[in-house]
């Protein structure tokens, strides 16, 4: 593709990214008649991991004209998911509405070269500043291939999107909130494409698969052409650790010791890509609107990747934003109210995915239950990305009653004490590394962890954690004590203290 | 079927098969999730104790955590289950009746 470098000085909308947020907002910003500048930092097409779609990136697909495409493309067409525990504990989810399993090189490069269709200037470049006036976002500053003596040009615009993915842009602008770490931190994530792949036959042909062994611990097969398939291992930091600590051993153990399936499937398997790493990937930032500009996509929230929300989310949140835009734009004294229902609507799916996730994990043997009950369809519909809807759906309800609720949380006396262990509870995904939680109400509240390693990156999840805590329910009296094995005589006597979780009993 | 003999049956399964005899320490609001004491393996067994010995079965619906977490949790909904459909409580099959 000719990679234009020429920018003009004034734009309607900037977007910073071309990856789906990215080209998903602009081109429905040209659509409505907006000059567009879209900046992506690479050369397209590059390689970018994120091969599943669920049903409502399939609903995007169909509505923006890429049926065809897809077929021309060589996307498989997905039948569903199947999920894959131990001890033959199976289930398949079928998608609600078509979509598709793709090679994102070409995906992303497609939604690209269309929001060019549409009157979108795209400009191989990156944003490196931003320029505000008056506490408002007016512009940015941009590095182009042919200006790379530092020298960034000043771009100015009505509005700004930061579309940046994980690079979360507006975030280390210190415009958005900072980032932080979310639940299922401190994954690591190894992944790449093979031939020679076994593939699934029947009505589960060309499936995601998702293969789970202990806690935290699994992997994806996604088909992404004819001949080609994604897998991902992925691991606990300090599972990765055992497991010798490299890219290739942890994707070698992976490919053994995940399923048998997986093994059977992959034993005349090569590795056609290279291996790709990705780790500490959940989290995220808040606030991520301002006066003229907002954050879409990764660059504000990425959860956990088992169930394959993040490009649907992304378009799903490329919509609700360019309606805000185009509304703002045209009445800016609404633009307040229309950012803060826009950060309402995605925090509003963030959050029921992230819940999906959360009691998946905790309670797998449960999912595969609800998915043949009631509630089986109602998660049908959220697995095709149906997260966003005005009302919870009943599956959710009782999904979050079952994460929120437990016996270890009666036993505390009703107040702040409770409240406090209920977040603890609640949000205990996030301390991987964590062994046990203990509440002492004695002296104020004391919360003393048990870490099962001594590791700065577990550190600093649990100082955003307690950070959190503060800002939440206040310094007043509320101390958290950390203790790694070593040094674990020093934990005061746990007589008057209430265990909220403890793992050491396995 | 009357909730005190559901109740030591559920302990007397759980104290000999998932706990291997150690059941000293279990009551009525031992958190038997988080404590994983059942886990996905445990809670089939506990399912096809409960069908053979009251001749009960839980909806699929009904296999919740929420149902689960503690004993008293489990023996409600068994008690629950029954009186709904007391054609299949006791094992006493009077259907048509
Ligand atoms: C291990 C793993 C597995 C995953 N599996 C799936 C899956 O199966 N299905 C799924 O849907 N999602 C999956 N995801 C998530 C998915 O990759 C992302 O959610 C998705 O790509 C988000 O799209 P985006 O447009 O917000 O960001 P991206 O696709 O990351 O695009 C951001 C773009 O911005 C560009 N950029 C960054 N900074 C600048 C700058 N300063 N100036 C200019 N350009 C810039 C980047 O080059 C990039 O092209 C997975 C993620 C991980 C970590």
């Amino acid at each position: 593709m000719e990679t234009p470098t020429k920018v003009r000085s004034h734009y309607d909308v900037i977007v910073i990214g071309g990856g789906p947020a990215g080209s998903a907002s602009a081109m429905l910003l040209a659509e409505r008649g907006l000059s567009v500048l879209l900046l992506e930092k690479d050369q397209f097409p590059r390689y970018h991991v994120g091969e599943s779609l669920t049903g409502t990136a399939g609903d995007f697909i169909a509505r923006a004209g890429l049926t065809e495409k897809m077929a021309e493309l060589d996307f498989p067409a997905k039948p569903g998911v199947k999920v894959v525990g131990r001890e033959g504990a199976e289930f398949f989810v079928p998608v609600l509405r078509p979509t598709w399993q793709v090679r994102r090189a070409d995906f992303d490069h497609l939604l690209l070269q269309l929001a060019i269709s549409k009157g979108v200037e795209h400009v191989q470049g990156a944003a490196k500043t931003v320029l505000t006036e008056a506490g408002r976002v007016v512009g940015i500053t941009v590095a182009t291939a042919n200006r790379e003596d530092g020298d960034a040009q000043a771009v100015r615009a009505a509005f700004v999107v930061d579309a940046s993915g994980q690079s979360v842009f507006m975030s280390r602008q210190e415009l958005a909130g900072p980032r932080r770490v979310a639940a299922f931190n401190r994954q690591i994530a190894l992944y790449s494409q093979f031939s020679g792949v076994a593939s699934d036959v029947g009505e589960t042909h060309n499936s995601t698969v998702i293969f789970y062994r202990d806690t935290y611990h699994w992997s994806w097969l996604i088909p992404v052409s004819s001949e080609i398939v994604s897998i991902g291992i992925v691991l606990p930091t300090a599972s990765y650790k055992l497991r010798g600590g490299t890219s290739k051993a942890a994707m070698a153990w992976g490919l053994e010791h995940m399923h048998p399936e997986l093994t059977q499937r992959t034993a005349s398997a090569t590795q056609v890509e290279a291996m790709h790493v990705s780790r500490n990937y959940s989290y995220r930032v808040d606030p991520f609107v301002g006066p003229g500009w907002l954050c879409v996509g990764d660059s504000h929230c990425f959860t956990d990747p088992i169930f394959s929300f993040g490009a649907s989310f992304a378009l799903t949140e490329a919509q609700a934003a360019a309606d805000a835009i185009v509304a703002a734009i045209a009445n800016p004294a609404a633009e307040p109210d229309l950012l803060a229902g826009y950060a309402t609507y995605c925090n509003r799916g963030q959050g029921r995915a992230a819940d999906l996730i959360r009691y998946f994990w905790k309670f797998p043997a449960f999912f595969a239950y609800m998915t043949k009950g009631q509630h089986g369809g109602d998660l049908i519909r959220l697995l095709a990305g149906d997260c966003f809807t005005p009302e919870p759906l009943a599956a959710t309800i009782e999904m979050k009653k079952s994460l929120e609720d437990s016996p270890v949380l009666h036993r505390i006396p009703e107040g702040r004490g409770r409240d406090i262990a209920a977040r603890i509870y609640e949000r205990f995904d996030f301390f991987q590394g964590v062994d046990a939680a203990f509440l002492d109400l004695s002296e104020g509240v004391m919360i003393y962890f048990i870490l099962a390693e001594d590791d700065i990156d577990l550190y600093d999840s649990l100082r955003d954690f307690e950070e959190q805590l503060v800002s939440d329910f206040g310094r007043d009296t509320l101390a958290v004590l950390s203790f790694t094995p070593d040094i674990i005589e020093a934990m005061p006597p746990l007589d008057n203290a209430y265990t909220i979780v403890d793992r050491r009993r396995k | 079927m009357d909730a005190t003999s559901v109740n030591q049956a559920l302990k007397g399964f759980i104290t000999e098969k998932l706990l291997h005899g150690d059941g000293a320490d279990l009551t009525d609001h031992t958190p038997l999730l988080e404590w994983e004491i059942v886990d996905s393996l445990a809670m089939v067994s506990l399912l096809t104790f409960v069908q053979k010995t009251f001749g009960v079965t839980i909806p699929d619906a009904e296999v919740s955590p929420r149902n689960f977490q503690s004993i008293e949790a489990l023996q409600n909904l068994i008690v629950n289950v029954a009186q709904d459909r007391p054609e299949a409580a006791d094992g006493d099959t009077n259907k048509g009746a």
